[in-house]
């Protein structure tokens, strides 16, 4: 009787039950609710890449790889490098995504022209000299192509890449008679062979005999066609010369995510490197492919403004997650000292934004590929109107109360110490401090800081600029002398972290922003040119 | 009150002395309302100051504008806030992830408050000290002993889709609010006359049985407080959530560690805002419970969310 009549309340198996119910409810928004989710959802169109000529089987190869592994079409339209890049500027109407050439120069002047944003490097190639494989043909220097008769087919200058380089490479080598090696060859191109507007057609005139030999790139003939009907000679005045292929997306692309996803598919390691190697191609490092990679990117805290609408275009253009470590750089770095074997997957950052060099300092060991990306100056902060302070010496003044960064926790006490040590200011203001009549505050943030001045507490506040700037109407500000009174804030990369040619898109990403920086109270040091990712990967 | 001044009167004390007992007694009452509303006038004086803050900010830009009433609606700092999808992530997240902690911790917390309360073993005084660990803890350091927890096997084994993701958030909140939930189900259990559970035993009850349909019962209002009070706790919960779960925004970014970093970078307004909108969250989830709690009081049946 007693049980039956408590049945009807609350018992604890109800509980269970309404508990587990509601979990699973709550699980299930979370899951369903989560934007990355909707984010997958979008109806993906066919993607459309421009590819030099000479890359046709590789890239065909991992086109139709990628097909396999995520469901996007890829269709390519072949040419010689510079016709397709002139193609693009003058055809507005059609609207490629992609741009794949065999001269990283190609690309660059894409980006200059802004028909490009991003640049991924994928490959080194040099050029070679082919003979068919049992001609009798004895070719040991340029001089042997020389030979008045000599049937020659080389890729035309203007048109592909191949050309170009030859051009570059041979207008470099003098000969005797004051000239250079590729005014002969022109004379002999001209007299005895044909230019070709790719550098397939060059290979291909070698091969049905219509030439004697012909310049293409090593990769051109590593398939196995070619392999067996083509003999490769490398000259060292053409292989000194070495040309990156390199990726490019199109500012026309109307889906700049998806052609983003199927670069990185193309200068994975683990896929589209693979790929190119077996054809013959010096690969160059390239990151792990992860379909929508995560990177931890610490971040000092007095660097959120200005980072973090960078950072979210960024994640969505580049359709990846990065996740955002905002704190005190001694917090930050301490935290990285506890993370075993600096593993991403425990949470070690890939990417770090120090408050000031001094914090990535006493990590350096860890990272790489460090670029002072801007500064900011350290002022002291009065009331508006305040006539109080005018140097750092008006800070001791009997009935002055002042608020300062607290030394060991955050950086902008640091820097403030390193400031006024050097008049022996800081020592008098501890000293200060241990009066109990006068107010010396100590903060933990620079942020912190300003507050105290707007509300009144104190008279004078020492902070940074930036931090200053959004109640910049309210305060007056004096600044220091010059020498010590900024803090730099350098970018770096995890020396081993797996997608640095991502990362090294974020730089460039940076650089396109250097305004915003200046209009938040930062200081952007363009000292450090703004490098794009295929020049960073060049200079290894 | 009535039943006290019967007996005195009872014992026929002169006029005088029943006066001066009538005063004595005011004064009492008067002095303990007086000291309890100081601590609420600092509440409330708090909670105003925020909104005339705000108030003070959307005036002074609204000003600029030709239409001041229109612009002071939708120009105000909460309304921005509001507006701001990441804000709106915020708030969802922050709704959810508490709810989940809080969840966690009740269910947690009865089994264990039970043991602790009702089974004697050895050792029963150091768990119950060790308990209270994650109340002392600072929080930063609460998240980053997770984060070094988890580069130990069997934890490191999952760590990737832990560290840094939404579970961590949930995880984080759990590892604090829980140990809130456990101090007031123990005392719930404690104030609950172990009669009533021994006369069921011995009328035939399991022990479950007599746990489940006789002890819990009467455990409800406790077990309301301390769904409450890990919400709360979870709510306000941010110290280790910047360590152990970041704030990556419209991902881990919840309400309490917006308010954080909005201030560090100076945007004092967006940061009173976003506090304004977490009080008033609270409230409205703490009034429900009230509510709750009330009709469970009445002896309805109450099923707890």
């Amino acid at each position: 009787m007693l049980i039956r009549q408590r049945t009807a309340r609350l018992n604890f198996q109800i509980f269970l039950v309404a508990s587990l119910l509601a979990s699973i409810a709550l699980i299930g928004l979370l899951v369903l609710g989560n934007p990355n989710r909707k984010a997958s959802k979008q109806v993906v169109r066919t993607i459309q890449l421009l590819a030099a000529a000479g890359l046709r089987e590789p890239i065909q190869e991992i086109a139709s790889r990628y097909e396999a592994e995520c469901g996007v079409k890829v269709d390519i339209q072949f040419g010689g490098s510079n016709s397709l890049l002139s193609q693009i500027k003058v055809n507005r109407l059609s609207t490629p995504d992609l741009l794949l050439v065999a001269d990283e120069s190609y690309t660059q002047q894409a980006v200059e022209s802004n028909l490009a944003k991003e640049v991924l490097a994928i490959a080194v190639q040099r050029p070679c000299v082919i003979v068919q494989k049992n001609s009798t043909l004895q070719i040991r220097s340029l001089d042997d192509l020389m030979v008045p008769g000599r049937r020659l087919s080389i890729g035309n200058p203007d048109q592909a890449a191949i050309g170009k380089v030859v051009r570059e490479a041979l207008q470099k080598a003098p000969t005797a008679d004051g000239s250079n090696q590729w005014k002969r060859l022109e004379t002999q191109v001209l007299q005895h062979g044909v230019y070709k507007p790719t550098v397939n057609e060059v290979a291909n005139d070698v091969r049905i005999g219509a030439v004697d030999a012909g310049i293409v790139w090593t990769s051109t003939v590593s398939s196995p066609a070619y392999q067996e009907s083509l003999r490769v000679i490398e000259l060292p005045e053409l292989s000194s010369e070495s040309e990156i292929v390199s990726m490019a997306v199109l500012s026309s692309s109307p889906q700049p995510t998806e052609a983003l996803k199927f670069a990185r598919y193309v200068s994975a390691k683990n896929r589209g490197l693979e790929v190119f190697r077996s054809h013959g191609l010096e690969v160059k490092e390239g990151d792990d492919w992860v379909v929508r990679p995560e990177i931890n990117f610490f971040c000092g805290a007095v660097n959120r403004r200005v980072i973090e609408p960078i950072l979210e275009k960024f994640q969505e253009r580049e359709g990846v997650v990065v996740n955002t470590v905002y704190d005190g750089c001694g917090i930050l770095t301490g935290r990285m000292k506890t993370i075993q074997n600096q593993d991403q997957s425990q949470g070690f950052p890939d990417l770090y934004m120090a408050c000031d060099r001094f914090y990535l300092d006493n990590v350096k060991q860890w990272f790489e590929e460090d670029v002072d990306i801007s500064d900011i100056e350290i002022v002291m902060v009065v009331p508006r109107g305040s006539v109080l302070i005018s140097s750092p010496a008006d800070l001791l003044k009997p009935g002055i109360r002042v608020a300062i960064g607290q030394p060991d926790q955050c950086t902008i006490g640091a820097l403030t110490k390193r400031l006024l040590d050097r008049d022996g200011i800081y020592e008098s203001l501890m000293k200060k401090q241990l009066d109990r009549n006068e107010t010396v505050v100590e903060k933990s943030s620079s942020a912190l800081l300003v507050p105290d001045v707007l509300t009144g507490h104190v008279d004078a506040a020492i902070a940074y600029l930036s931090d200053v700037m959004p109640n910049r109407e309210k305060v007056d500000i004096v600044h220091f002398e010059a020498g010590n009174n900024v803090a730099v804030q350098p970018l770096s990369v995890a020396s081993n972290s797996r997608h640095k040619q991502l990362l090294r898109r974020f730089y460039d990403a940076v650089y396109r922003e250097a305004s915003s920086f200046e209009s938040k109270g930062f200081h952007f040091r363009h000292g450090e040119k703004a490098v794009s990712s295929a020049k960073w990967s060049a200079t290894e | 009150m009535s039943k006290l001044t019967d007996s005195k009167s009872s014992l026929k004390v002169d006029k005088a002395r029943a006066s001066s007992i009538r005063i004595a007694n005011r004064a009492f009452v008067a002095s303990f309302v007086l000291i309890g509303a100081t601590y609420l006038v600092l509440i409330l004086g708090m909670l105003i100051a925020d909104v005339a803050y705000v108030f003070e900010q959307s005036k002074s830009k609204a000003r600029n504008s030709s239409q001041f009433w229109v612009s002071m609606m939708s120009d105000n700092p909460i309304a921005v806030s509001l507006r701001d999808p990441k804000i709106q992530y915020s708030i969802w997240l922050s709704m959810i992830s508490c709810t989940l902690a809080a969840i966690l911790s009740v269910v947690f917390a009865v089994p264990l408050g039970y043991v602790l309360s009702r089974i004697p073993f050895r050792g029963r005084n150091f768990v119950d000290a060790f308990l209270d660990i994650p109340i002392v803890l600072p929080p930063l350091i609460v998240g980053l002993s997770l984060l070094i927890l988890f580069q130990f096997a069997p934890f490191k084994w999952v760590a990737r889709s832990i560290v840094y993701q939404i579970p961590a958030v949930i995880l984080a909140q759990w590892a604090v609010s829980c140990a809130y939930a456990v101090r007031t189900m123990k005392m719930t259990f404690d104030q609950i006359n172990p009669r009533c559970e021994q006369v069921a035993i011995s009328l035939g009850c399991s022990r479950f049985q007599a746990f489940s349909w006789v002890t819990f019962p009467e455990a409800r209002l406790g077990l309301l407080t301390a769904f409450t009070l890990a919400w709360a706790r979870s709510l306000g919960e941010f110290g280790p959530l910047l360590i152990f779960a970041g704030a990556t925004r419209m991902k881990t970014e919840v309400l309490s560690t917006s308010v954080f970093l909005e201030m560090n970078v100076g945007n004092i307004e967006g940061a009173v805002a976003v506090s304004l909108l977490m009080i008033f969250a609270a409230i409205v989830v703490l009034m429900i419970t009230r509510w709750a709690t009330n009709q469970s009081a009445d002896g309805k049946a109450v099923v707890l969310p």
